[in-house]
């Protein structure tokens, strides 16, 4: 179980002032439930010019584009952009595997989901943050504005690591509850024994724009062991007997590749995002820079 | 358990190894135990590696397990196992001796006689023989024969093993040994240089009735007896006597000795059989010659009363040659010595020439023997003689003739008696006379000297003869021989030293003219010369002795009808002289051509030495005595068939096992 965590460890004051002139950017353009800073699909009222449509009977004559009716004497109502609400959600795997490695990966992993919180609430988007280990939660629903930080900062501080963890049965739960659509980044290390397959299709199929980060610490990418051990999988307890050599590692490390591989050719045929970090990668490059490489943040 | 193979070193290493190697597969590693995030990738990775790996974890499989103790067994027959063998210095070099004699022919209680015994032990010693081993064969018996020299061809050996028939021979080892040695010490070495190193096994295949096994001293080899044989139960006809009455020459009498060897008690009957037909029965009973742990350790028979004898006697009219022969009806371990045989001749009075100055005391001698007609010449009356009155059919008109002082040169073939003179022949001569000389020693065995005493003989002079062998001395005095044999082709010789008369001195040479044993001195002579122990008698032979007779001169196709009724073909020698020594078997032999009245020779055992049956029990010899032990504990049996036959079983049952796994 992981040690809470005071909020300042999380993020630190000067990461967070470096976090303040992002964004979060979503590929797709989601319907809001609220006005907000974010462009919707949705014609409305802001200021930005969308398209012209002809008038019928009924629409507000405030829209109407006079200067097009001077000229082509024909009546076109004028369509505006309309500024709503994005809503992000981020998926964090506190299953007992991710108390594992050094750095360990449920911190890595608190610390990515905070710091893509703050660039939420700092850009008033609807955000919300889910912990999965042995059930679904606990949930941190539908927060905004900067006001919320040190509430979600402190939610992600206290969060317990503990429990087998099923992929499925935490995107299953989080599809159910949360139908609107909206940037949903999940952060695990995939390591499912049942299989990550079945629980991504339920993302997919709520059609979120999905980032999917998979997150491995440095003794799981390039392990140091040797001699004949006795191996324990700290979720199940399940115990595998293996004398470590050359053929072994070079097998693990082949079929860890193909495994990642599988898990990346797996999202982006499904048009989702993955992204690989390893945990001896420092935190702040991840989020400044692959996670604006990519294009969630910008 | 000893190994014959060379390799069984490393094999038997190999072999040791594999216990040990399993045993491993059994202990538990002690494994560090540490968390991981997930096992997910590790047991991939590890099935992964199995899949692809040559080799997987041992698994208990019984079919693995007995094709380990196929393996195992293959492994261990390879190496060649073999009984307990004897520790020995000496690895490579064997020789079997196998004893033929005739107490060899012994019937054993299994049905098989003592040399078919000695056969299959010897065959399981050449069966034992490593790559490295070299072996010959010898069979002994009166003499010996080199059946196969030094070779390690297991065949050749076997043949030249069941190439040894049995012989009614005495058995004599002394010979075997001396061509062993001659065999086993290389060329070019001194014999006597390195005389304390043994260079072979002698492996003797006896039962311990050997002649000579007391006297044969043995330096290059190291002797084993593989004693053979048990039982003791034999009767044997130990003496033959078929003589013609002195005075009615048509009455034969045959006596005959008979003694039990057994150590029981034995009643039986004898037979004589005369021309093949039978002519009386006479029953015997005899007491054991002892008890049975005292035969076993008596060297010979004589050492006991001699009163578990029976002596027979049979009389007959037969006016012409007759075949005689004693018959035992009973079944005992020896056969030839169950039947004794002899030839009488037909009625035949002696003709006897005397040359004498005129020795009246020798002339009654003489006359006195059993003889039919007596010739007396002087020595003038000989030396003028014509050579017809001499000579018939180019030999000796006379049976015996006696040269009483009378040297001469004029000898036809024949036998003579010399009295104080000697023949005018090569290799014998007198030197001069001896005077106031002692006599040492004589052969009482000699059958001229049977029944004479010569204790209280006394001989003034006599002369000094040097006679060169073979001539054989019988009495030896100081100086020389007084009495010797000398034999050159069909002429015999009895030289006595001494005459009666001392001419010189005019008085009588001896005092053993007024002896007795004079007289069965002369008597002995007599039938000695002539082959003959009365009217129409001949001397008998032993097997393996060489019969001589005489055929005319250029007589050609001379057979042999043998006791067997085998025919051989026998050689005949310039004037006339016949030998054929293949005499291994009792019975009658007949010798004689087309158109020439077979002569008739008896050959009998009457050995009592090889009729004692009884296998010594600790055979000595003169160089101490001689490991006895069975041919298990000389030579290893091989075990390596039974393992074989261990590994075809456990084959089978791992076929078994197969079987039933893969049916459906």
């Amino acid at each position: 179980m992981a040690i809470a965590l005071k909020s300042t460890e999380l993020l630190d004051p000067d990461f967070i002032r470096r976090l303040e002139r992002l964004d979060i950017v979503s590929r797709k353009v989601f319907m809001g439930r609220m006005k907000g800073e974010r462009r919707s699909k949705r014609k409305g009222q802001s200021v930005e010019f969308a398209d012209y449509r002809n008038y019928v009977v009924g629409d507000d004559l405030r829209f109407l584009d006079w200067n097009v009716y001077g000229r082509l004497e024909r009546l076109f109502i004028k369509l505006f952009f309309e500024e709503e609400d994005l809503h992000v959600s981020v998926l964090v795997d506190m299953s007992r595997s991710m108390d594992f490695g050094e750095p360990s990966k449920s911190l890595y992993a608190r610390r990515v989901a905070a710091a893509i919180a703050y660039v939420g609430l700092v850009k008033y988007n609807r955000v919300t943050l889910c912990a999965f280990g042995d059930r679904f939660g606990p949930e941190l629903a539908g927060v905004r504005g900067r006001h919320r930080t040190a509430r979600v900062l402190d939610y992600l501080a206290n969060l317990p690591c503990d429990g087998e963890g099923s992929l499925e049965d935490a995107c299953r739960q989080f599809a159910l509850r949360h139908p609107q659509r909206g940037v949903v980044v999940l952060l695990s290390d995939f390591l499912d024994k049942g299989g990550f397959e079945e629980g991504l299709r339920y993302l997919i199929g709520r059609r979120y724009d999905l980032y999917a980060i998979q997150l491995l610490s440095p003794q799981e990418i390039r392990p140091e062991i040797g001699g004949d051990l006795r191996l324990r999988d700290v979720e199940d307890g399940d115990l595998a007997e293996i004398t470590v050599n050359r053929a072994l590692l070079a097998r693990y490390k082949r079929n860890l590749n193909a495994y990642c591989s599988r898990l990346k050719e797996f999202c982006t045929r499904r048009d989702a995002n993955y992204l690989f970090a390893g945990t001896d990668v420092p935190f702040d490059e991840l989020v400044l820079t692959f996670l604006r490489r990519r294009g969630l943040l910008r | 358990m000893t190994f014959l193979s060379p390799w069984h070193i490393p094999a038997l290493a190999a072999l040791a190894a594999a216990p040990p190697l399993v045993l491993l597969y059994f202990l538990k590693l002690k494994r560090q135990e540490i968390e991981i995030s997930s096992t997910l990738l590790w047991r991939q990775a590890v099935e992964d590696l199995r899949v692809n790996s040559p080799f997987q974890k041992l698994r208990n499989n019984l079919l693995l397990w007995l094709q380990l103790a196929i393996i195992a067994l293959a492994a261990l027959a390879l190496a060649e196992p073999t009984g307990t063998r004897v520790a020995s210095d000496i690895d490579n070099s064997i020789v079997l001796l196998i004893d033929s004699s005739a107490s060899m022919s012994s019937v054993e209680q299994d049905g098989r006689s003592r040399l078919a015994i000695a056969r299959e032990d010897a065959l399981q010693i050449v069966g034992s023989m490593t790559a490295n081993d070299r072996a010959m064969v010898i069979a002994l018996a009166d003499r010996a024969a080199v059946r196969a020299t030094f070779t390690s061809n297991k065949e050749t050996l076997r043949e030249a093993i069941r190439s040894i028939t049995p012989t009614d021979s005495a058995g004599s080892l002394a010979e075997a040994v001396r061509l062993a040695e001659a065999h086993v010490v290389p060329l070019g070495e001194d014999e006597g240089a390195t005389a304390d190193a043994p260079l072979a096994d002698f492996l003797l295949f006896t039962d311990g009735r050997l002649a000579d096994l007391s006297d044969v001293a043995i330096r290059r080899g190291r002797l084993q007896v593989i004693p053979i044989g048990a039982t003791d139960d034999n009767v044997g006809i130990v003496a033959i006597d078929a003589r013609r009455h002195h005075e009615r020459p048509e009455h034969v009498t045959v006596l005959g000795r008979v003694r039990n060897f057994s150590s029981k008690p034995v009643e039986t009957d004898i037979s004589l059989w005369v021309n093949g037909v039978m002519e009386g029965v006479r029953p015997l009973s005899m007491p054991p010659l002892g008890e049975a742990d005292q035969l076993a350790a008596m060297e010979t028979p004589w050492m006991a009363e001699e009163d578990n004898e029976a002596a027979v006697a049979f009389e007959f009219v037969a006016p012409a040659e007759v075949e005689v022969e004693l018959r035992l009806h009973r079944q005992d371990a020896l056969a030839a010595d169950n039947r004794a045989f002899a030839v009488v001749p037909p009625p035949r009075a002696l003709q006897v020439l005397l040359v004498t100055p005129g020795n009246r005391y020798l002339r009654d001698l003489v006359e006195a023997m059993p003889i039919g007609t007596l010739d007396v010449w002087t020595p003038a009356e000989y030396e003028q003689a014509e050579d017809a009155r001499l000579v018939e059919e180019g030999r000796s008109r006379y049976d015996v003739i006696i040269l009483d002082g009378h040297s001469t040169e004029r000898l036809a073939p024949g036998n003579y008696m010399f009295f104080g003179a000697v023949p005018l022949v090569d290799d014998v001569s007198a030197r001069g006379v001896v005077n106031d000389g002692i006599i040492l020693d004589w052969d009482e065995t000699h059958p001229v000297l049977r029944h004479v005493a010569l204790d209280a003989m006394d001989v003034l002079a006599w002369l000094d003869i040097e006679a060169s062998p073979p001539a054989v001395t019988i009495i030896e005095a100081s100086n020389g021989p007084v009495l010797t044999i000398a034999r050159r082709p069909r002429h015999q010789y009895l030289i006595c030293a001494f005459g009666f008369f001392d001419a010189a001195r005019e008085t009588l040479n001896t005092n053993w003219v007024f002896d007795e044993s004079l007289v069965v001195f002369m008597l002995n002579r007599l039938r000695y010369l002539t082959g003959t122990t009365g009217h129409g008698h001949q001397r008998p032979l032993s097997p393996g002795d060489t019969i001589t007779v005489t055929v005319p001169p250029r007589q050609r196709d001379v057979h042999v009808w043998r006791p067997d009724g085998r025919r051989d073909e026998a050689v005949v020698h310039s004037e006339g002289l016949v030998s054929y020594a293949q005499t291994e078997r009792v019975g009658i032999y007949r010798i004689g051509a087309e158109g020439l009245d077979p002569q008739k020779v008896a050959v009998n055992l009457l050995d009592q030495r090889e009729s004692f049956v009884a296998p010594l029990a600790q055979p000595r010899v003169a160089t101490g005595e001689v490991r006895v032990g069975t041919v298990a504990e000389v030579r290893p049996r091989p075990l390596w068939p039974y393992v074989l036959m261990a590994m075809a079983s456990v084959l089978l049952v791992e076929w078994l096992v197969y079987g039933r796994r893969v049916r459906v």
